[in-house]
């Protein structure tokens, strides 16, 4: 995204500013949402916070995820611990690239819907291979209840923004 | 009102051939299904122990690193972790094939899983 003139950048600083704590409360928030759910697979999270990271790689594409992707790890980090702070920049990482690569498909046969799908896939499979490295090969037992999860979770953040969107994208213009 | 999600094609594709996978991987262990379930625990990825649930008699307490495995006819389970988050007692009892729940602050892991191969350590 250019950035022509001072009151441009300062739009931008502003807007990331909201973006961040946005993601962190939402993260926060479905911590307390949905903590002791028994269908749900042990750890996994809807992850709403999601949807601002696509709202930022559309807006500025990989800086505007990887921005928001190590806020989140960063927040983990200070709220959860070592281990939740690596997977969360694990998982984050490589959602924040498959984002991106996603992103060009998008209004060419993919919605958000899709993107979603895709960003949730990778983030859980980088908190797979994260806990892997951690824990040992055991765990890969584990990736059918994540692959299950984030078809249904992506989806979710992907039907949010898709109605969300078009009414966010005149900020685009100012 | 049409396509009111606004759904494209390729959404559908995606998430139709990501369902499939997700499909098939679920049914995977069902094929040994009838075997008896033996539970292996992991810790810094190597396994300590496979333990046949099934000749488990009486129900003991096995301590791993910062957490308490409680094993019993049928299935194991996590029983106490110094973990701050315990995901691994959400889990819950683990009995079938194909189960997992794991420590990862603690770098435990416990899986049922039943392979072909030889089965050499089995609980009394």
């Amino acid at each position: 995204m250019p950035l022509p003139n001072e009151k441009t950048k300062v739009n931008f600083v502003a807007l990331f500013g909201i973006l961040g704590a946005l993601a962190l409360v939402l993260s926060l928030f479905e911590g307390f949402l949905f903590p002791e759910l028994p269908f749900l697979p042990a750890g996994a999270k809807v992850g709403l916070s999601n949807i601002v990271t696509m709202f930022a790689a559309s807006l500025s594409g990989l800086p505007g995820a990887l921005y928001i992707t190590a806020l989140k790890a960063l927040f983990a980090f200070i709220t959860r611990g070592a281990v939740a702070g690596t997977m969360s920049l694990c998982g984050g990482l490589l959602s924040a690239f498959a984002l991106c690569a996603a992103l060009r498909f998008r209004n060419k046969g993919l919605s958000f819907v899709g993107i979603g799908v895709i960003c949730a896939v990778f983030h859980n499979a980088g908190q797979l291979l994260c806990s892997c490295v951690l824990s040992g090969a055991a765990m890969l037992g584990y990736g059918k209840y994540l692959l299950l999860f984030a078809i249904v979770s992506g989806s979710l953040t992907g039907v949010v923004l898709n109605a969300v969107m078009p009414r966010l994208d005149i900020l685009k213009k100012n | 009102m049409k396509n009111s999600l606004k759904i494209k094609k390729g959404d559908v594709f995606l998430i139709a051939a990501l369902s499939l996978l997700c499909v098939f991987l679920f049914l995977l262990p069902l094929f040994s299904a009838d075997k008896p379930p033996v539970a292996s625990v992991w810790q810094n990825g190597e396994k300590l122990c496979e333990i046949d649930l099934s000749a488990v008699r009486e129900s003991y307490e096995m301590p791993v690193g910062g957490c308490v495995i409680l094993v019993e006819n049928g299935k194991i389970s996590f029983l106490r972790a110094d973990c701050p988050d315990k995901l691994c007692l959400k889990s819950g009892a683990l009995s079938k094939n194909g189960d997992t729940a794991a420590c990862v602050p603690n770098k435990v892991v416990v899986i049922i899983e039943n392979e072909e191969k030889s089965i050499d350590a089995v609980a009394e």
